[in-house]
């Protein structure tokens, strides 16, 4: 996990979740995608937050894979993975409060 | 009868204070006020869940007359914080609503379940929820809560909007209440967004559907750090997202 939070933009759908970059390991690829973490709304090109894809319910999936965005294989990207997408122009970066506590500059 | 006995009880009340030292009486009565007045704002300001003084009061009250909820209570916390709202921060006659329309004949002492409600609760999870199986439970509205969100159920989700997180970027709605008050609200602005009563609005999203409705008084207020640097401003607003039934998200606006 990051210490860093990382959003693209806050979500259109629900106006109120962050839009953060989600990576999930598709079947041994790496695969980039923008998940809202309020309403789990998702999207594959964070440039086009209006195509977004509807969640399922009861489960959020990978709009790669369909693995759920929620299992072992999925994380909130850190910045060298947002880097790693070419998305890093395109996020805000501010410190994950929470977590920068628990890692107390390790 | 009931009247006696209640005026026993106060007479009780009463004949403690006399044997209490009037400088401990009186210290006693400060505190008492004091913690009345910093209650709201501690739960506000620190996301608290501190119960009112009437509140405590109250419970006081129902363990002397019913036994019988202790046993409630003690078996569903939660049961116990549902009355631990602070007295501006919900509007009793919006939230409780939906509650009003199934039972026409509830008094002013029975806060939100009905009799029926009391009677099931020990099945009905925060009070209201009816248990379906796989853990997903239905409100009295027929709203549905799963599995679902980075917390693993929707209604953890949910739990997120009881408290403010003043760091996180943005607005986040938090609502000043329990999750049984805010499933209630919820209810509330779905049956009333439904039918596009006054103060509503409804908007689909390629496949979700965004319900808003205000209420009377002011049901949370703003968080995050955007509510943080106006001040945590209160709203009447409420926000629900949802697929068919299935509710996604919801919070103060």
């Amino acid at each position: 996990m990051s210490k860093w939070l990382i959003y693209v933009r806050n979500c259109p759908v629900c106006q109120q979740g962050l839009c953060r970059v989600r990576v999930c390991n598709c079947n041994e690829q790496i695969d980039y995608f923008v998940l809202c973490d309020e309403c789990d709304a998702t999207w594959l090109d964070p440039k086009q937050p209006t195509q977004f894809k509807q969640c399922d319910p009861s489960d959020a999936k990978c709009p790669t894979c369909e693995q759920s965005v929620w299992s072992a294989s999925s994380h909130w990207a850190s910045l060298l993975e947002t880097i790693d997408a070419g998305w890093f122009g395109l996020v805000y970066v501010q410190p994950n409060r929470e977590l920068v506590e628990k890692v107390s500059l390790t | 009868m009931t009247s006696s006995r209640s005026t026993g009880r106060s007479a009780d009340k009463l004949a403690i204070f006399r044997l209490i030292p009037p400088k401990f009486a009186i210290a006693l009565i400060v505190l008492a006020i004091v913690y009345a007045l910093g209650q709201p704002f501690a739960n506000r300001r620190f996301g608290w869940q501190l119960p009112s003084l009437a509140t405590i009061l109250e419970l006081n009250f129902d363990a002397d007359k019913q036994p019988e909820s202790k046993a409630e209570t003690s078996t569903k916390p939660k049961l116990t914080a549902e009355k631990s709202t602070p007295a501006k921060s919900v509007p009793p006659t919006s939230v409780e609503k939906p509650v009003d329309t199934t039972q026409s004949t509830q008094t002013k002492k029975s806060v939100s379940p009905t009799k029926s409600v009391s009677d099931d609760s020990k099945s009905l999870r925060f009070g209201v929820l009816k248990d379906l199986g796989n853990e997903r439970f239905m409100s009295p509205a027929g709203l549905i809560y799963a599995r679902g969100s980075e917390e693993g159920h929707r209604l953890k989700h949910l739990e997120r909007h009881l408290s403010d997180q003043p760091d996180r970027p943005g607005s986040h709605g938090v609502f000043e209440g329990d999750m049984k008050q805010l499933i209630l609200a919820i209810d509330d602005s779905y049956e009333r967004a439904s039918k596009g009563a006054r103060g509503t609005t409804k908007r689909s999203e390629d496949g979700m559907t965004v319900y808003e409705a205000t209420f009377d008084k002011a049901i949370g207020f703003i968080g995050g750090s955007t509510g943080k640097r106006k001040n945590n401003p209160e709203t009447k607003k409420l926000r629900i997202v949802l697929s068919n039934k299935n509710v996604i998200t919801a919070f103060p606006f």
